[in-house]
């Protein structure tokens, strides 16, 4: 049974562990190498005086007795500047004693003694050595009561024939001396130390590197630990070899055992093949051919070993060499690529933590759904229908209504529940809920009746017809409510429709819950005239009640101020006006859009608050270039004298009174002062009613209310009277009402615009950071949202009670809700961060790593494509 | 000065008295030194009612705002006898005494929302404010008209900022007279319309000119914003606006003499009185020479005894200006040197390296009286502070004896608040008595920390400026008022990494990875095979190969 067992060079640096090859490669014997005499003749390996072979703790003693190995003991110099023991003892006896003394430190009972060529082998040494290990070959068996092992090893620069002359003798001198031999290791090739499993890849023999040389060369000395890595490795893998080896080996083996059959106390004979020098190599072929015919032959062994049955029990061995080398590649390989699965399992979630983004999930398809839905809202509209007469069939007016209005408007936009009013109290108005007086039988001086519109949501109907003429009145009554409705429905169609926009709509200023109202008193020349104003006087009087009535719309925050110097950028026009001929200066359509000079005229919006201002101007021109006027297209001035601002706000041009200019200034080009003290003028309440009459209707414009009419109803009911209660704030309960489901709708319809905006925004922005306020916000918005689609849904419940606050109310109140939610989530500031990594820099910064990491796996992956391809061919031919 | 402010305060409650209006008034003081050099001090106040929109009525009530005082300055020759309202450190300052309980939020929220806030108004970099350099200081802003258990103060300084064009156009848009017209849209018909020349701007703020005012030696422009409530709803807002400019006539004259004119300096002419104005404008001259001069310009001024100047009024809707010419027009160059202030403060580095660092402070007291002043240091959380260094040592003004301090001239409290990097700096305040005729002189140590590679600024070889110490000099009498002067600004040298260092070892580290990978890599998919020698052919390329070596011997 052939085995392995290495020779371990126990100079090497870094020092090498024999539990670590141990474990590594299976091996069970060692064989530590080169025990000389040091200058006090003392033995240890290679002469070196730190590394003393005997005593009780020698070198590695720890290491193998821990590990449980075998260790044989090689004697012998390989180089004739060390001395070998024999030089030291002059007896047999003597050198036999230390021989045990060695052998006994580590517990060995394998004897190797080395026999070098290059060593100057005299008769008298070997004759002595020879006797020595006879004596230590029968003292051994006495002493520690088992056998000793004893090979020899020689190395040849010329083994093809078999031993030289040289080494026959040193087998001859121990065959006479009487030392059973268990094997003859014939190194392959010099040096012998370097032998299977322990090869320096070097010609130079290891024991002739002194200590400073071996430091000195530390990159060297490494190499030989790596070399033991890839000795095996080479065994398996190595290139370049003759391919002639193995037949040389069997052919030197052979040889060989011809010359040992001559010495009948020579049992076998072992190859020792020696790696990486020039000449004999071996192939991993050749290695597996070698190892499997030293396993036929019963007297060969490859590595160190022994044939005989004694030697088995000396190493102790168990796996054949071929497995012992294939499992070892195979342990490389699991090693190395668990280790690579640790560092990936590691460094994967680390990396993955480190680099995450937070992303707050969002209810991305909840959105997505609600954008794609088309939007049918319905407001539940009541009706109470009061017969002002008393007589007539309220009841059956008001069932007969209620089908015949919701047949007009087909469940679209407007759901509505009639109800026969016969109380005599009024009951309170609320969104939502309409009162029809009907006066029948009544007619005016054309003999037909009228139609009158109450500001407070009230629409009277005076008809000819007869009390009991139920169907006619129901007929006219259908006309008039339905009238009121029908332009809304339109509005909202084209709102949740399509974005086609209309002219009215450019006006409007984009809804917020909370406008900056500032009236601004702009006085171009306070040299001439001082101007100020009493607009707080003003605002309670004209502008109040309108901000009130809109209150449940907006809130408004409204502030006042005054700016000097503030001329126009633009030159009005001279031109003679009035009785008297006097000069005027006059503004056309298209100066307009330049009049409002906001690079210099600062408006005073807040930096504190964020709501969007609205601006209303009055403009106390120069003296010198007033009167001012619009002129309008028609060549007319206008009698507003004011003009509108889409979005922005109004401006009202207000004449000073003619004064006397502060200065004159003379032919000369000097200037006079007349006054030192400018005339003062202070607009009181009464003088600024027109300009915030004015305000009111262009703030009206602003906001988009829309009037309501019976616009229709007119074309439907020829020759009746048509009458409308104008309102004293500015804008009706019809108008307000209106302007409020307007605004649900648009707001429900922005909302989830905004939100399919920001999903949509978060989505194409992969590096950008979603907290979980946005979350919160997007879902504050959504409930929100369903809940004014809920109340607006057909399916709803009106409440016949009249509450306080009817669903028209709730449902502006969340759409309110959702808006500011939604502009809030995706106006937040902390959605315009990104990760600080982008990806471009991220490929930039680990090209280092990708491009030398691909240029492998790309060669690997070419080379395994052409291989494919190869053997596709070779496949081909052979099938041909 | 002092007097001049009080004035004002007394015209400004007359008229708010009266009206619940907007009232402002004007006064540019012109005051030239021996040296030649002019400085110039434009004083503005406004008081903004209730009802009226005003930026910073808006930012001081939106923020609960009680008083508040923002500079920015530039220059550090400032003289400090002609500036009357204090020489002001490099960059921005500026403090706010705000109300404990406000409805929008905390105090330090509304702090950072008002630097945001200001920054947007002015043009400037004001958000750079953070907690991490705001202080509260507990007795250096104290002010009578704050009740400081209602409200808090914060302090904070901008010493790298930079002050131009760009701040200065916002400001003066603050003032009520200052709104600019097209220049360019009038001058080509100008006798068409003659008002358009008289008031481009009225009143001594159409003397702005950037180019003059950014070539000046120093200048510095404030607000002071101040909000008196008569009840919870009657509150007004004063507003004080300063501009004060060191300009030197015989630095930008050929001449090299002291004569000056307003055209010379300002390269404009005062555009009459700005028609707003309740009380006069006056124009203060005070002038180095009782005489030997004469004023140009049509109007002579009156010497007012009182004031110790000149004094010019303005008229309305007439073009005003003014010169001085010397009958011998050569400076004193010597007395740049020479300073009268009582008490002087003074800081510089100690140590050496980048790592170990001291502060010397300096304040010496020409006064013959004890004075009792309040030190406040606020240094950024990087430098290091060790408490138990600071020293104390008075020397004697003229003898430069030590003196040895018995407990009741010493009366030294210190209050420290240590940094926590990157939450808030190290605030120092100290109060002490000066004794009369006395130098006393502070030291402390302190390291300088390695901070993050990403806090160090663009440019990070630079150093890192330090605001002004402030010296609050405690009223010695009734009579008197509490004034701040503030230090030199530090320019402290931190220890710099190499920015280059994070890139190499990316890349270095990429590469080692990327070499292991490699032999790894090799290890597991490669299987070595050896080549027979026949196998071995030269091929096309291995031209620099021998046929032997490639074949192998034969």
């Amino acid at each position: 049974m052939p085995i392995f067992s290495p020779s371990v060079d126990v100079t090497q640096w870094p020092s090498f562990s024999i539990s670590h090859w141990q474990k590594l490669t299976g091996v069970n014997s060692f064989i530590l190498a080169g025990v000389t005499a040091n200058h006090e003749c003392i033995p240890s390996f290679l002469s070196r005086p730190d590394r003393v072979a005997h005593g009780p703790r020698t070198y590695y003693t720890d290491e193998a007795i821990q590990s449980r190995v075998q260790i044989g003991i090689s004697f012998g110099a390989t180089d004739a500047h060390i001395r070998d023991l024999s030089a030291c003892n002059d007896s047999p006896a003597s050198l036999a004693a230390s021989y045990a003394s060695v052998l006994d430190a580590f517990n060995s009972t394998h004897i190797d003694v080395l026999f070098a060529s290059r060593l100057s082998v005299n008769a008298s040494s070997v004759a002595m050595r020879a006797e020595a290990l006879a004596l230590l070959q029968t003292g051994f068996e006495v002493r520690r009561s088992t056998n000793l092992t004893v090979t020899l090893s020689f190395e040849s620069a010329s083994v093809t024939d078999g031993l030289d002359p040289d080494a026959i003798a040193v087998v001859q001198a121990v065959h006479d001396a009487g030392v059973l031999v268990h094997s003859v290791n014939v190194a392959l090739k010099e040096p012998p130390l370097l032998r299977m499993g322990l090869a320096v890849p070097s010609n130079e023999p290891t024991s002739s590197v002194r200590d400073r040389d071996i430091k000195k060369r530390g990159f060297k000395s490494h190499r030989v630990h790596k070399g033991i890595n890839t000795v095996n490795g080479q065994l398996l893998h190595a290139s370049n070899q003759d391919p002639t080896a193995s037949s040389a080996g069997m052919k030197i083996a052979s040889a060989v055992k011809k010359q040992m059959n001559t010495f009948s106390n020579v049992r076998g004979v072992m190859l020792v093949p020696v790696l990486a020098s020039k000449g004999l190599q071996f192939t991993t072929a050749d290695a597996v051919d070698l190892m499997t015919w030293a396993e036929t032959q019963p007297w060969l062994s490859f590595g160190l070993s022994s044939a005989n049955a004694d030697a088995e029990g000396v190493s102790g061995t168990r796996k054949s060499p071929v497995a012992a080398i294939s499992q070892m590649s195979s342990l490389i390989r699991i090693q190395t690529v668990s280790i690579l699965l640790i560092l990936v399992a590691l460094f994967v979630p680390v990396w993955w933590s480190t680099t995450q983004v937070h992303r707050a999930v969002l209810p991305t398809d909840q959105i997505r759904a609600l954008a794609a839905a088309e939007a049918k809202n319905v407001f539940h509209t009541r009706v109470a229908v009061r017969f002002v007469s008393g007589k007539g069939q309220p009841k059956a007016v008001a069932e007969s209504l209620q089908t015949h209005l919701n047949n007009l408007f087909g469940g679209a936009s407007f759901h509505f529940a009639v109800r026969a009013d016969t109380s005599t109290e009024e009951t309170q108005s609320t969104s939502g809920l309409y009162q029809l007086r009907i006066d029948c039988g009544v007619k005016n001086i054309q003999g037909e009746g009228s139609v009158k519109l109450f500001e407070d949501r009230v629409v009277s109907l005076q008809t000819p017809a007869e009390c009991a003429d139920t169907e006619s009145i129901v007929a006219q009554a259908v006309a008039v409510v339905g009238g009121l409705f029908l332009d809304e429905r339109a509005d909202f169609a084209r709102i949740s429709g399509s974005s086609s926009h209309n002219n009215d709509d450019i006006r409007k200023v984009k809804f917020a819950p909370e406008y900056q109202l500032i009236f601004n008193l702009m006085n171009a020349d306070p040299v001439n005239l001082l101007v100020s104003w009493d607009i707080q006087a003003a605002i309670k009087d004209y502008f109040q009640n309108f901000v009130d009535a809109v209150e449940k719309l907006y809130d408004f925050k409204i502030k006042s101020q005054t700016k000097y110097f503030t001329s126009l950028p633009i030159d009005p026009e001279v031109i003679n006006a009035g009785e008297d001929g006097e000069m005027a200066y006059c503004l056309r359509p298209h100066h307009l859009p330049h009049f409002i000079n906001s690079a210099e005229w600062s408006f005073g919006g807040s930096v504190v608050s964020t709501a969007p201002p609205l601006n209303f101007v009055v403009y106390v021109p120069p003296h010198a270039q007033s009167p001012l006027y619009i002129m309008g297209h028609d060549q007319g001035f206008l009698k507003t004298n004011s003009f509108l601002i889409p979005q922005w706000g109004g401006i009202s041009i207000v004449n000073p009174p003619k004064m006397a200019p502060a200065a004159v200034i003379h032919e000369n080009g000097t200037t006079q002062a007349i006054r030192t003290v400018p005339p003062k003028w202070t607009l009181s309440s009464s003088d600024l009613s027109d300009p915030m009459h004015i305000f009111i209707y262009q703030m009206r414009e602003i906001l988009g209310v829309k009037t309501v009419g019976l616009g229709s109803t007119e074309q439907l009911l020829p020759g009746f009277q048509f009458n409308y209660e104008s309102s004293s704030v500015g804008i009706t309960k019809w108008e307000l009402d209106r302007l409020a489901r307007l605004t649900t709708i648009q707001n429900i319809r922005n909302a989830v615009n905004t939100l399919n905006s920001l999903i949509t925004l978060i989505e194409s922005m992969e590096d950008m950071v979603v907290q979980d306020h946005i979350r919160e916000k997007v879902m504050v918005s959504l409930n929100a949202i369903s809940t004014a689609n809920a109340i607006l849904s057909e399916n709803a419940q009106e409440t016949q009670s009249p509450a306080v606050n009817s669903s028209h109310d709730i449902a502006l109140a969340a759409s309110r809700a959702a808006i500011v939610a939604a502009e809030r989530a995706f106006f937040d500031p902390t959605m315009v961060s990104l990760l600080y990594f982008p990806n471009e820099h991220k490929f930039a910064v680990y090209m280092p790593l990708f491009l030398p990491v691909g240029v492998p796996l790309v060669g690997t992956l070419v080379q395994e494509i052409k291989k494919r391809l190869q053997k596709r061919r070779e496949g081909k031919t052979k099938t041909e | 000065m002092r007097r001049l402010v009080a004035i004002i305060i007394a015209a400004w409650v007359s008229i708010s008295a009266s009206a619940a209006q907007s009232t402002q008034h004007e006064t540019l003081h012109l005051h030239q030194r021996p040296s030649g050099r002019v400085t110039a001090h434009f004083a503005f106040a406004q008081s903004v009612a209730q009802s009226q929109a005003h930026a910073l009525d808006d930012i001081a009530r939106g923020f609960g705002i009680d008083e508040m005082a923002l500079s920015f300055t530039q220059g550090t020759r400032c003289d400090s006898i002609a500036t009357k309202v204090g020489c002001r450190p490099p960059g921005v300052v500026l403090w706010a005494w705000m109300r404990n309980n406000h409805s929008l939020s905390s105090v330090d929220t509304r702090w950072s929302a008002l630097t945001n806030a200001l920054a947007g108004t002015f043009c400037a970099s004001l958000n750079f404010i953070t907690p991490e350099n705001s202080a509260e200081p507990q007795s250096s802003f104290t002010h009578s008209s704050v009740n400081s258990s209602l409200s808090s103060l914060r302090y904070a300084s901008l010493p790298r900022e930079i002050t131009c064009t760009e701040n200065l156009t916002p400001w003066s848009k603050l003032l009520p007279c200052s709104t600019k017209v097209n220049h360019l849209a009038h001058i080509k018909d100008r006798k068409m319309k003659p008002y358009c020349i008289l008031g481009s701007k009225a009143g001594i703020a159409s003397l702005f000119n950037a180019y003059a005012i950014y070539d000046a030696d120093y200048h510095s422009m404030s607000v002071e914003v101040s909000r008196k409530c008569t009840s919870d709803t009657e509150c007004t807002t004063e507003i004080r606006q300063d501009l004060v400019v060191a300009l030197d006539p015989v630095r930008k004259g050929y001449q090299r003499n002291m004569d000056w004119s307003l055209q010379f300096l300002f390269g404009k002419e005062v555009a009459g009185s700005c028609p707003l104005n309740e009380i006069e404008t006056n124009i203060l001259v005070t002038l180095p020479k009782a005489e030997g001069f004469e004023f140009e310009g049509k109007v002579k001024p009156v010497y007012n005894d009182e004031k110790n100047a000149w004094v010019y009024s303005l008229e309305l809707a007439k073009q005003f200006s003014m010169g001085v010419k010397y009958s011998d027009s050569k400076p004193d160059l010597s007395e740049k040197s020479k300073s009268t202030e009582l008490i002087q403060i003074h800081r510089h580095l100690t140590g050496y390296g980048r790592e170990r660092g001291g502060i010397k402070i300096r304040i010496s007291n020409r006064d013959t009286k004890p004075r009792t002043v309040t030190l406040l240091e606020v240094l950024p959380w990087f430098i290091k502070l060790y408490m138990h260094t600071l020293q104390r040592t008075t020397y004697h003004i003229t003898s430069q004896e030590v003196l040895s301090l018995s407990g009741e001239v010493v009366n030294q409290t210190l209050k420290y608040q240590p940094a926590i990097p990157r939450i808030r700096p190290s605030v120092i305040e100290l109060t002490a008595t000066l004794p009369g005729e006395s130098i006393t002189v502070f030291t402390f140590q302190f390291d300088r920390a390695f901070i993050k590679y990403t806090e160090h600024p663009p440019d990070a070889n630079r150093g890192f400026d330090t605001g002004a110490a402030i010296l609050t000099v405690h009223p010695a009498s009734r009579t008197e008022k509490e004034y701040r002067l503030f230090s030199d600004v530090l320019l402290i040298a931190l220890p710099t990494p190499d920015f280059s260092m994070p890139y190499n070892v990316i890349t270095m580290s990429c590469t080692i990875v990327a070499l292991y990978f490699g032999t790894v890599f090799n290890l597991i998919v490669k299987k070595l095979e050896g080549l027979d020698d026949s196998q071995l052919k030269k091929k096309w390329w291995m031209f620099w190969v021998k046929e032997r070596s490639v074949l192998g011997k034969k």
